[in-house]
């Protein structure tokens, strides 16, 4: 398959089970909410060593947030129920109670709840007020700048992570502009998020490693300077590849947002190919064929 | 559209009980045996049929029922109300809404005293006015909601636990009296002695009430987001659009444990339609 002269290769994404929360965060202003969102999603890259994978999913109308004011919904993604609850719990905590003028709300239903101010209201030492407005449970915390409004719970979903594709191109820059025009694309699609610095890696992984106590290292086959020394993956006159991960809420909303960022990748014309990361489907149950999302 | 019509045509002697005529109560019986339902009156009961005339309704839905040219003796009605909808058109005696867990009431009309009193889920709305004691008691378990789109009378909310009280007008003496949790609202004049002994809650007021108990404290100016849960929670149907921006606040009452506040919207603004 070629789109715009770009060769899809015949290979698949595999992604795995995971468990996320989504919350909105809202402030006096964009700028503000767009802060806290940044600072509790910061060093949330990769559940290799960061605990969970979070990002900004999309900003909010005022009309769409629960107090009425600018918002930002962020997805939260770990491996395990335990983990999340505890990243959600020290990010909200840390980046989001401390960044002035926040509230923090629930942004997905489910059966399965994931205490938020039910957590954090203990930083009110007491004086904190529990207020149930509509069927739904708030807590105003007092602090130094006036109070805190947190919602008691948001939502546990099981969801997918790890869905991918590389671009490999001739040099650093048209792989670098063509993955920023996919981002760009891929930013449109609810429900997913690229949890990598600007949606993008240079550094793709693969399981294990040679030395001990290492559970991921780099993916050689796909490094450029390694062509002459390991069995390679790459055509002879790439000389850069970066990776697109993607969480997402489901299956669906991973296929969509990963077709539309191939599609912008590939409509500059001007990287080589495009392939998916895998396992040889051992590890992940979610199998992004790449021809199948392309279809 | 309702699944059930009933019409007082003649009024009763003595107040007649209407706790029976619930969705969960009604449902699956005919015509025929909704007239024999007895209905207690005073120490003995009647059949229904004897003061209210049975229609069937115009919608298949039985946990809708409705009320029609209700008056005051008619108590209880839709207490314990779990589901459904009931419709009350008249005025409404005593006790309506009475220890409710879930469902809709409304009522095109006035309420007698105790309406919504131990009220534990659920929703009420009076397009008329209150009497006293209402949502006295309330939430001791779950939180249910209340409107009035007119004024209430003496000590609304009086120990509610928790729960959501609207009062479109004013409301009587000892609002909020002794209470424990939960949410009053009024955008009308409210009477002496509001918040007599509360303990925690919030009392949002449009003006500051007449002869505040100096056992409050001026506690500064508060424009916390919470507010616009609050502009939100106050919307209904009847109601106009309303802005909430800031607010004065009085912790109190400190005769008692002192972590209750009343909220004035001074800068309160009702947005022309």
């Amino acid at each position: 398959m070629q789109i715009n002269g770009v060769l899809i290769e015949d290979t698949f994404a595999e992604a795995f089970q995971m468990y996320a929360t989504r919350i909105i965060i809202t402030a006096h202003n964009p700028h503000w909410a767009m802060i806290a969102a940044q600072t509790m999603t910061g060093f949330a890259t990769s559940i290799i060593a960061c605990g969970c994978e979070a990002g900004i999913e999309r900003l909010l109308s005022p009309e769409e947030t629960p107090d009425r004011r600018a918002g930002i919904a962020v997805l939260l993604f770990a491996r395990t129920r335990n983990n999340l609850l505890k990243q959600l719990q020290n990010r909200v905590g840390q980046c989001v109670l401390t960044c002035p003028t926040t509230a923090c709300f629930a942004g997905i239903d489910s059966d399965d709840p994931a205490p938020l101010g039910k957590a954090l209201r203990y930083f009110g030492d007491g004086w904190q007020i529990s207020k149930v407005l509509n069927g739904k449970r708030y807590w105003r915390i007092p602090v130094m700048e006036g109070e805190f409004l947190c919602e008691d719970t948001t939502g546990i979903v099981k969801a997918i992570g790890g869905g991918n594709f590389f671009v490999l191109g001739k040099d650093v820059i048209s792989v670098l502009t063509a993955c920023e025009a996919a981002i760009s694309a891929m930013r449109s699609v609810p429900e997913v998020i690229m949890p990598f610095p600007a949606g993008i890696v240079r550094a793709g992984s693969k399981v294990g490693s040679r030395y001990a106590g290492m559970i991921a290292s780099t993916n050689h086959a796909y490094c450029p300077t390694l062509k002459t020394q390991v069995d390679t993956a790459l055509p002879a006159e790439t000389n850069a590849v970066m990776e697109i991960v993607i969480d997402g809420l489901t299956f669906e909303a991973i296929a969509h947002a990963m077709r539309v960022g191939i599609l912008a990748a590939c409509e500059l014309g001007e990287i080589q190919r495009i392939s998916a990361g895998n396992y040889g489907g051992k590890l992940g149950k979610s199998l992004f064929h790449l021809h199948q999302v392309l279809a | 559209m309702s699944g059930l019509r009933l019409r007082l045509h003649s009024l009763p002697p003595q107040r007649l009980d209407l706790r029976q005529l619930l969705p969960q109560h009604l449902i699956g019986l005919s015509p025929s045996a909704l007239e024999h339902l007895p209905l207690p009156m005073g120490q003995s009961s009647v059949a229904l049929g004897e003061f209210f005339q049975v229609y069937a309704g115009d919608s298949k839905d039985s946990n809708v029922i409705e009320l029609q040219d209700v008056c005051d003796k008619l108590d209880n009605i839709g207490q314990g109300l779990n589901h459904g909808e009931l419709r009350v058109y008249g005025t409404a005696g005593a006790y309506l809404g009475k220890q409710m867990t879930g469902g809709q009431l409304l009522v095109e009309g006035d309420v007698g005293d105790y309406a919504a009193q131990q009220l534990q889920g659920g929703e009420i709305l009076i397009r008329g006015n209150a009497g006293a004691f209402l949502a006295a008691q309330a939430g001791t378990q779950s939180a249910g909601k209340v409107i009035v789109t007119g004024s209430a009378e003496a000590r609304v909310a009086m120990e509610m636990r928790r729960g959501f009280v609207l009062v479109e007008g004013n409301i009587g003496e000892y609002g909020a009296a002794l209470l424990r949790a939960g949410t009053l609202c009024c955008f009308g004049k409210a009477a002496a002695g509001l918040g007599y002994g509360m303990q925690r809650g919030t009392v949002v007021l449009s003006q500051l009430p007449e002869n505040l108990s100096p056992t409050f404290k001026a506690g500064g100016n508060y424009a916390g987001s919470f507010l616009n849960l609050l502009q939100q929670a106050c919307c209904h149907l009847d109601s106009p659009a309303r802005q909430f921006v800031k607010a004065q606040r009085f912790i109190g009452d400190y005769a008692m444990l002192g972590r209750g506040e009343l909220l004035i919207l001074h800068t309160e603004r009702i947005i022309p339609a």
